[in-house]
């Protein structure tokens, strides 16, 4: 089901197909999909979107244990946001902000296609931040595994 | 005049004004506080508090003739454990299906990671001030404030305990003054009798998948970062291997005596597509960027233009690659 709202996001479903998932959503896929929408929106205005995200939200995007699959990327900037707020309940929680920049700090279209997004590779960069740990003196004056537990999405990817 | 002196000095702590370090004492108390963590005997439950979030977790921690024993049970949200016995890990997770896995962390380095005459930098990269004392967690503890000197990092805040050394809370501040990251005793117990039990795992074990740790040090790579930030300085190279990696990584860590930041680089190889972009959790700052034919990935408790800084600037200045 997931995957469906995915792809819905995504506009890679038929109009029929997509009819036949909305009216059947039940509540808490109903629920899903506003927050997704929500996601889309904070994705959009990072500025406005703490105040805006509800707690609910919030619990429901943490409570998501898998990683989606890559699609294939778009080149439309609006599919491309819709796309990573599905895909990516994890960014929101787990970076606070994320965003597709070119060096220049602006959004190209081929750059976007080719890139696959950051949290959606999150297990793989799981990895790197503990492994990076070992290595951080100010970790060492505690212990270096305080980030590690802490880190909901630690290992959530496969 | 010495009246006058001490005076002055007694109005300058009431206004709690942090009175600057000498570099010697700087770093003879950042090495304390690194020797306490790894040879004080404790138990207790911190809070770790980043993006908005705060979380519970309760910490063992033994010393004796065998080694360092510690077990980290995680109180807020899914249930988890992590066990470390003199650098084997062992990682309960539960609400992650397939959990118990291990590895065999690095040999401790020691604080500061560093070479000597990167301790005697310690005092460009940051101001370092003796902030009075303050009680934590029951304990008397020696407030030490590391305030930056540019915008490559961030300001640090210790609570030290006065008679172990041992570090009771620790700030991360922004350079406007927000606290980005922290952590912090709620209570502690240090020394005393120590239940051995408490260090054994209460989750179910699973069957075991390994975190691939094989790696090769004193490695030269050819790698190397070309506009490094001041103050940072290369403190290891490796080349390691990844679970779900076909390549081996060159890991480069650079430090500037308080935090690290890590350089992976590995081959894109056939069909993976290259990650551009940066993300955040807390006061860490990761950074991708494809260079030819290689994906470079930064992680670092510093700001964004740290990571990027030396994510742009990675270069192949070695010999053709075998």
């Amino acid at each position: 089901m997931n995957e469906k709202i995915s792809m819905l996001m995504d506009g890679e479903l038929d109009d029929e197909e997509a009819d036949r998932l909305l009216s059947g959503f039940n509540q808490g896929e109903a629920e899903k999909w506003h927050c997704y929408h929500l996601i889309a929106e904070a994705i959009r205005d990072p500025e406005g979107f703490r105040a805006d995200l509800h707690v609910d939200c919030i619990n429901a995007i943490e409570a998501e244990p898998t990683v989606l699959a890559p699609h294939r990327s778009k080149t439309q900037k609006a599919k491309v946001y819709a796309w990573s707020a599905a895909a990516s309940f994890a960014a929101v929680a787990l970076v606070g902000w994320m965003a597709l920049q070119s060096p220049q700090g602006t959004v190209v279209p081929s750059q976007v296609a080719q890139a696959v997004r950051l949290n959606v590779l999150k297990s793989k960069l799981n990895d790197y931040v503990t492994a990076h740990q070992e290595f951080s003196p100010e970790s060492e004056m505690m212990t270096s595994n305080i980030r590690t537990v802490s880190d909901t999405y630690q290992e959530n990817g496969r | 005049m010495r009246a006058v002196v001490f005076l002055l000095f007694c109005f300058s702590s009431a206004a709690r004004a942090a009175i600057p370090l000498q570099q010697q004492d700087s770093i003879d108390l950042l090495k304390k506080i690194s020797a306490a963590a790894h040879q004080v005997t404790y138990q207790g439950t911190f809070i770790f508090q980043r993006d908005g979030r705060i979380e519970s977790t309760r910490i063992y921690h033994l010393v004796d003739q065998s080694g360092e024993h510690e077990r980290l049970v995680r109180l807020d949200g899914p249930a988890r454990e992590i066990i470390c016995n003199d650098g084997q890990m062992a990682f309960y997770y539960p609400d992650q299906k397939a959990m118990m896995m291990e590895r065999h962390a690095v040999a401790r380095k020691g604080f500061p990671a560093l070479l000597p005459d990167q301790l005697q930098t310690l005092s460009e990269n940051y101001q370092v001030e003796d902030d009075g004392h303050e009680r934590l967690a029951g304990y008397e503890s020696r407030v030490l404030l590391l305030t930056p000197k540019d915008a490559f990092r961030y300001g640090h805040k210790l609570w030290i305990d006065q008679a172990t050394d041992l570090l009771l809370k620790a700030a991360m501040i922004s350079g406007d003054d927000e606290v980005i990251e922290q952590f912090a005793f709620t209570y502690v117990r240090i020394g005393g009798n120590f239940d051995r039990n408490l260090l054994k795992p209460t989750l179910p074990v699973m069957a075991p998948r390994m975190l691939d740790s094989r790696r090769q040090e004193e490695f030269r790579s050819g790698w190397e970062v070309d506009n490094l930030p001041p103050g940072f300085k290369k403190i290891a190279e490796m080349k390691r291997l990844f679970r779900g990696k076909a390549y081996p990584v060159t890991h480069l860590v650079y430090s500037d005596g308080i935090v690290a930041v890590s350089v992976f680089i590995e081959p894109l190889g056939p069909g993976s597509r290259p990650m551009e972009g940066v993300a955040k959790q807390g006061a860490v700052n990761l950074y991708a960027h494809p260079e030819k034919q290689y994906q470079i990935t930064v992680v670092g408790e510093t700001p964004e233009i740290t990571v990027k800084q030396i994510g742009d600037s990675v270069v192949f200045k070695g010999r053709e690659r075998d």
